[in-house]
């Protein structure tokens, strides 16, 4: 069973660090993890790039993804953007 | 979840139609008349932009910004530093200080707003 | 958007006023100050003034005003500087520009137009100024772009942010997002390769970059004017249809943190947008940042003002609820005592001590200092000595006096014009005053203090004084005085208050025909204040005014009349006697005054006053003596009462001549009270006895 990693209401350059650091001891040692991005209700651009990063992050270790749930928010931010993230899947409503 | 902002002028009538036009576009606004009552009020709130004249009594609005950026949770919080015509040369010491934007007086209010939403996602 | 701003246009009107004046006063204080440490921050004072009057004017589009204050502060700013001195003529300037200024506030605000005289001024005022400084700026104006609007074809724009833009507290995010509600098809292609790199991530750098296409009909500057805020932290490159070619595009790779990523970036976008290669090279923009000015140094001074702004609305509602309340406590506490519990009874003694309290103290609410309005006059007496060729120094003492607020409005009238008074008829010309052997300069002293239970206000000039033989002489003239009379001083010149009175050979614009006088009395009078005169030929006369402290709740005093009961303020009792231990019935027979140790005291028989016939022993009566400034009197009454709290309660305007009656009161019975006026009996006293005794 992969194990899920549950990102904060606020992802802005305030939380960045801290959810990065546990983010990097999450994942450390693990094969397959969930994600789950939709409590997301607050985002800035430090926030969209660790996503970005973390996915990309993922992929270069090997690290499967095997469920990745976005907030509205960051799929709307992302789409603006154009940057998908593979494998995301929108939260429900 | 609407975001807050601080007006910080020694004029009421200024703070008073900033606020209007800032609560007529959906955002929380608290006031202060200088710099010293902006932090008191910065410690109780949480508050996702600032908007500071530059000439203020107590503290002046390039003090208050220096002081603002110390306080570890408004690091990064945008500040937007009114000033007049004759004082763009302060805007140095302002973006120094840590003030990204600015507002030459006399504005519009529409052109707050405008530039409110180029710092602040709703 | 359009915004209801009414409500903040009125705060601006008030909050302009207050600083006009503030303004006007530190303009006054530089002409007579010397030093000049004093002088900068008083500069700084007035450069706030105008700043903060300038700022708020624009919010309102009030451009009169702006251009106005505009001008006046670039002017002020080199004084600043030190480049420029503050000279009398420059400061006269400042002073009809606060005059001009609070006129077009007033008519900007009601929305109505200035008058042609007005416009003329403001361009004479302007082009005054402009003499004055080299840097003459033009008003900001959004002028109309001069570029082309017929733009057709993408716009590229390839928006690179610096790794540190994000600890800087600046977001990408949010200009893109403004950009899309700006333009039409916007496209972003984002290239975060970066974030692939071996080296550690920080995510507090940002990483991101951005490529753009669009359309719009809007002007390269508008389009720049968007990353305004960011440009300096980033690399914004905008590319208009006309600019936008191949190489111009090729180009902006090396903005890339890793070029050899910009195509892959660039490809992400429509690529039937982007233009085919190749074309002629085209010429990158450069953003050259304005000059930066250097500007005197800012020193602000630490100046704390610790008021607060309370509608006078809600003061007033709050002053008639404590005196319900203390009303409300005398009727309780009066029910408590016919219950005779102990415990009751000192329960409502306690309360009744802290009901006064909270009426003390929001009566001082509504006390303001009258060095607010002694200040006006600064300006009437420059203005006026200025006028009339002579020289007059305004001495201001007592100036935190306070007196109630409802004073401050009715008082100043009258006061500005006995000021007005003394510089006319008082104060005499340099030349006069040189002959006299006086200093050519004069002096008018305004002066304030609390004096038993009253404000007292006294103007007093070193001028020539009132000549009680002109007086005397226009007395006769206008049938006030038979030539027997004989008169002492005092009275004398109280007779300059009575209607149509004036010994001035020449009737001034100034101070007018002498009906003021009288007018001035009869607003102090109606305020339950008094008005007295002292003057000495040849060296000044001093006016002096009484006002009760307030007007709302008193201490009073109850006594009973007949079936009635009635109430002074406890602060006019002197004393209270049993009158037969003071004089015997036969002495007091046919007579209005009484012989009271070494003093004689007019005294009024309040029975008689009220027409009560019926006539109670000599022996029940109580006399009780009362004085109002300097005069004395004494009532006499059937029983004492004691000491009361009073709220004051204004009878309708049926009673509004009676003279000895001021206001009523409701008592804890329910019953009325009438309050009486006390200065208007004792002077009712003292005429009935220099009647009586002029008879004889």
């Amino acid at each position: 069973m992969s194990e899920c990693f549950k990102f904060p209401a606020e992802l802005t350059i305030y939380e960045v660090q801290d959810v990065h650091t546990e983010l990097i001891a999450f994942l450390a040692g693990k094969q397959q993890i969930a994600l789950d991005l939709s409590q997301i209700e607050e985002l800035d651009s430090a926030g969209i790039q660790l996503a970005i990063w973390l996915v990309n992050y993922c992929r270069n270790t090997g690290v499967q993804i095997g469920t990745l749930v976005l907030s509205d928010l960051l799929t709307a931010r992302l789409s603006l953007l154009n940057v998908p993230l593979s494998g995301a899947t929108k939260s429900e409503p | 979840m609407s975001k807050t902002i601080l007006v910080v002028d020694d004029s009421d009538s200024l703070r008073q139609v900033v606020n209007i036009a800032l609560t007529g576009a959906g955002y929380q606004v608290i006031e202060a008349c200088d710099g010293k009552d902006a932090l008191s009020k910065l410690t109780g709130n949480k508050v996702h932009l600032i908007i500071s004249d530059v000439n203020m009594p107590n503290m002046n609005g390039i003090e208050f910004v220096k002081n603002v950026k110390q306080l570890p949770q408004y690091k990064f919080t945008p500040v937007i530093m009114l000033t007049t015509e004759n004082q763009q040369s302060m805007m140095e010491e302002g973006k120094k200080a840590g003030a990204k934007a600015w507002m030459v007086k006399p504005f519009k209010p529409a052109q707050m707003l405008q530039a409110v939403s180029k710092l602040l996602m709703m | 958007m359009s915004v209801d701003l009414s409500a903040a246009i009125t705060t601006f009107v008030n909050e302009s006023k207050e600083l006009l004046a503030e303004m006007e006063n530190s303009l006054l204080d530089l002409e007579s100050s010397e030093a000049s440490a004093d002088q900068e921050e008083t500069i700084n004072a007035i450069f706030r003034a105008i700043h903060t009057i300038k700022g708020s004017a624009g919010l309102f589009g009030f451009d009169y005003v702006v251009s106005l204050t505009h001008i006046a502060e670039t002017v002020l700013d080199d004084v600043r500087a030190g480049n420029k001195e503050m000279s009398k003529d420059l400061l006269s300037l400042y002073l009809e520009t606060g005059d001009l200024c609070d006129e077009l506030i007033q008519l900007a605000a009601s929305q109505s137009e200035p008058s042609a005289q007005q416009l003329t001024q403001l361009a004479e005022l302007t082009k005054q100024f402009s003499e004055f400084t080299d840097n003459v700026d033009t008003p900001q104006n959004k002028d109309a772009d001069s570029e082309t609007q017929s733009q057709d074809g993408p716009w590229f724009i390839c928006f690179v942010p610096n790794e540190n833009v994000l600890r800087n507290g600046l977001d990408p995010y949010p200009f893109i997002h403004f950009l899309n509600n700006e333009v039409e098809s916007l496209e972003v292609a984002t290239n975060c390769t970066a974030l692939n790199a071996d080296t550690p991530y920080d995510p507090e750098s940002c990483y991101l970059a951005f490529l753009m296409l669009f359309q719009t009909s809007q002007s390269k500057s508008v389009i720049e004017d968007i990353f305004e805020f960011i440009k300096n932290d980033a690399v914004v490159e905008i590319l208009p249809p006309d600019q936008c070619h191949y190489s111009a595009i090729e180009d902006c790779a090396k903005h890339f943190p890793d070029p050899a990523q910009f195509h892959a970036t660039l490809a992400q976008l429509t690529q039937s947008r982007l233009p085919a290669r190749p074309l002629e090279p085209a010429s990158i923009p450069d953003d050259t940042e304005p000059p930066a000015q250097t500007k005197g140094k800012k020193k602000n001074k630490l100046h704390t003002s610790k008021t607060l702004r309370v509608e006078a609305m809600k003061l007033d509602r709050l002053i008639d609820q404590v005196g319900e309340m203390v009303i409300t406590g005398a009727r309780t506490n009066l029910l408590a005592h016919e219950t005779g519990n102990e415990t009751l009874i000192e329960a409502m003694a306690l309360l009744e001590r802290l009901v006064e309290n909270i009426r003390d103290s929001s009566l001082k609410l509504r006390m303001v200092q009258i060095g607010e309005t002694f200040n006006k006059f600064k300006r009437v007496v420059r203005d006026v000595a200025d006028e009339l060729g002579k020289e007059v120094e305004l001495n201001i003492v007592g100036a935190d006096t306070e007196l109630d607020k409802t004073f401050v409005e009715k008082v100043s009238d009258p006061l500005m014009h006995i000021i007005r008074n003394a510089i006319d008829h008082g104060i005499e010309s340099p030349e006069q005053r040189l002959a006299a052997g006086k200093p050519t300069c004069g002096q008018l002293t305004l002066k304030a203090y609390h004096d038993s239970g009253s404000i007292v206000i006294e103007i007093q000039d070193d001028g020539q004084g009132l000549d009680q033989s002109k007086i005397m002489t226009r007395a006769i003239e206008n049938g006030l005085l038979n030539q027997e009379h004989s008169l002492q001083d005092k009275e004398i010149n109280l007779l300059i208050f009575e209607p149509g009175f004036s010994t001035a050979a020449a009737v001034t614009s100034i101070s007018g025909r002498g009906v003021g006088m009288d007018v001035v009395k009869r607003n102090v009078e109606s305020l339950r204040g008094s008005v007295e005169v002292d003057s000495t030929k040849g060296l000044g006369s001093k006016i002096i005014i009484r006002l009760p402290l307030t007007l709302s709740i008193i201490d009073g005093f109850m006594f009973t009349v007949g079936d009635e009961d009635y109430v002074i303020p406890l602060d006019t009792v002197v004393e209270c006697l049993e009158l037969h231990e003071v004089v015997s019935e036969s002495d007091i027979q046919d007579k209005n005054y009484i012989n009271l140790r070494t003093e004689v005291l007019p005294f009024i028989r309040l029975r008689t006053l009220f027409g009560i016939e019926q006539q109670i022993e000599h022996a029940k009566e109580s006399l009780v003596i009362v004085q109002f400034g300097t005069l004395r009197a004494g009532l006499v009454v059937d029983s004492l009462q004691g000491e009361f709290q009073t709220v004051v309660k204004p009878l309708g305007r049926l009673f509004e001549g009676l003279k000895c009656i001021s206001g009523a009161t409701i008592l804890g019975s329910g019953k009325v009270a009438i309050i009486l006026d006390v200065s208007a009996l004792i002077r009712t006293a003292i005429t009935m006895y220099e009647s009586l005794e002029l008879k004889h």
